[in-house]
């Protein structure tokens, strides 16, 4: 099987003061500037590495290492300053689920919105609409507007919208840590029925169980480069080595 | 483990999915087929931005005939009585200028937060970004057409029917609608990276509605060469063409339309060209 997902000398720079004046040159300039304007540092750079299809990948790195900047490129909500981007297959982006919610609207409606803006048609989300808000345990709130829900409540919603995906390449970032312990338990269940159908998946997590249990490949980031991409055990002991050695 | 059934047939839909992103953008033609292929959120955009409005208020619906009969009425009661404007029909004079009026400037203030408002959303689920001023538009667009009933009211009101220029009225729609889009696209993307965009807007729109022919006949400007920059404001050829539909005889000349129309073509070209320039940079402010 072919690639699904192929990422080539990416590199993204992101300002570290809020001065902007510098960013209308890019009215008049076509394409990104390789080189860094002042108060701009590469978040990512030089980062290559393609997932086959039907691979399960798992990113590990600290905080500000550039994980969910790298997941944000695949899943096309950032565009790259230089190098490219491409896959072959659907994306499914499980990232922020809850972000799309209006709070004025009931938990009906979101539903309809939500699954509208991950690529359903009204008929599929008429078909999955009871099935889902019963796994999300919110069937006796369907018509109160979801400003009045928790935000475990809101979790589980959003959650069990994106269970019906059924693009072929998966994106998750740090979802599965919203929950209490059985919705979590519920959560990782899906995770593994998607697996087992043979999806590819990019994985992004602080859990290190989770990245053993699912993924066999890891890949370790380190201010915004790649230090180790091989067997996730191996990777998942290089960071956690390293970790030890910064405390 | 037992591979669990999929939805062959969706499965299948996914898997001839292709993209590539690169620091250029995508192409032009590239993006007007991916804004096609997502027309159903646009359209459950408008809807949810005109539930929420209209579920919000207790007035609802009602607000859209309410707010603009009473700027007809504020303006009446200040240049009709208290400045004794000779002009006949006044309130309806007003009336067939002031709601697209209305319609630009709410469109307008609206579009600047289309982006930043929705900032979460954009940077986690993959959509044309175009969606989010466009769906401001649609939502506007709407808003306008549910208030046109009020300039049929003020008609029926002073007993004057439309002329047979009233063919001109969704001709002036449709260059307001090109217009305004192109204003969505470009101050959306542009308020994002600028935030002065958003101080100055309040007093940029007022000065705009003096420079339209709203409360006066654009005959008023009887100097022809300022006229002739006069009428470099699009607006200017829309506002006449609206009004012609009533008054017929204050339709002077089809420049100001021709001119309209090459502005509001243009500025739909720079709104689209700075969104796409500035995409990159947006996403990441966002």
């Amino acid at each position: 099987m072919g690639d699904a997902i192929t990422v080539n000398d990416i590199g993204i720079k992101f300002a570290i003061n809020r001065r902007r004046r510098m960013e209308l040159k890019n009215l008049f300039i076509r394409g990104a500037k390789e080189t860094l304007g002042e108060g701009e540092f590469w978040a990512l750079r030089d980062v290559s590495f393609s997932v086959g299809a039907g691979e399960a990948v798992g990113v590990i790195g600290r905080n500000g290492s550039g994980k969910s900047t790298l997941l944000r490129l695949i899943a096309g909500v950032l565009l790259p300053d230089e190098g490219s981007v491409e896959v072959h297959g659907g994306v499914g982006a499980m990232i922020e689920l809850s972000a799309g919610f209006v709070g004025d609207l009931t938990a009906r409606d979101n539903v309809y919105l939500i699954s509208a803006l991950h690529g359903f048609s009204r008929e599929q989300t008429d078909a999955f609409f009871d099935e889902i808000v019963a796994w999300a345990g919110v069937e006796r709130f369907v018509d109160t507007p979801v400003q009045h829900f928790s935000s475990g409540m809101k979790a589980r919603l959003a959650f069990s919208i994106v269970t019906q995906m059924e693009e072929p390449i998966l994106l998750v970032d740090e979802v599965l840590a919203v929950g209490d312990t059985a919705f979590r338990r519920k959560c990782a269940d899906v995770i593994e029925r998607m697996l087992a159908e043979g999806r590819t998946f990019l994985l992004v997590s602080h859990n290190e169980n989770d990245l053993r249990r699912w993924c066999k490949r890891g890949i370790y980031l380190k201010n915004g480069s790649v230090v180790t991409d091989g067997p996730v055990d191996d990777v998942v002991d290089e960071y956690l080595a390293d970790a030890q050695t910064l405390n | 483990m037992e591979p669990l059934p999929t939805p062959a047939s969706a499965y299948r839909r996914h898997s001839l999915d292709y993209s590539l992103r690169t620091s250029a953008g995508m192409p032009f033609g590239l993006r007007v087929s991916q804004l096609w292929g997502r027309r159903d959120v646009l359209r459950m955009f408008v809807s949810r931005g005109l539930k929420v409005k209209y579920a919000s208020s207790v007035l609802g619906y009602a607000w859209s005939l309410i707010e603009p009969a009473l700027f007809i009425g504020v303006y009446f009661v200040v240049f009709g009585r208290i400045f004794h404007t000779k002009i006949h029909h006044y309130p309806l004079f007003i009336a067939t200028a002031i709601l697209p009026w209305l319609w630009f400037n709410g469109t307008t203030q609206q579009a600047l937060g289309a982006l930043r408002a929705n900032g979460r959303l954009i940077t986690s689920i993959s959509l044309p970004r175009e969606i989010y001023p466009l769906s401001v538009v649609g939502e506007k667009f709407v808003e306008y057409l549910l208030s046109l009933p009020v300039i049929a009211a003020v008609a029926a009101l002073y007993r004057v029917a439309p002329t047979r220029y009233l063919w001109a009225f969704p001709l002036a729609v449709l260059l307001e609608l090109v217009l305004i889009t192109g204003v969505a696209l470009f101050i959306a993307s542009m308020n994002t990276i600028l935030r002065d965009i958003q101080r100055g807007i309040g007093v940029f729109l007022r000065m705009l509605f003096y420079l339209c022919p709203v409360l006066y006949p654009a005959s008023k400007i009887s100097n022809i060469s300022l006229r002739h920059i006069y009428e470099l404001n699009p607006l200017v050829g829309i506002f006449e063409l609206d009004r012609a539909a009533f008054f017929a005889k204050d339709f002077g000349e089809w420049r100001a339309v021709y001119v309209s129309a090459i502005g509001c073509v243009l500025m739909l070209v720079i709104g689209w060209l700075t969104f796409s320039r500035l995409e990159r940079t947006v996403l990441k402010e966002l």
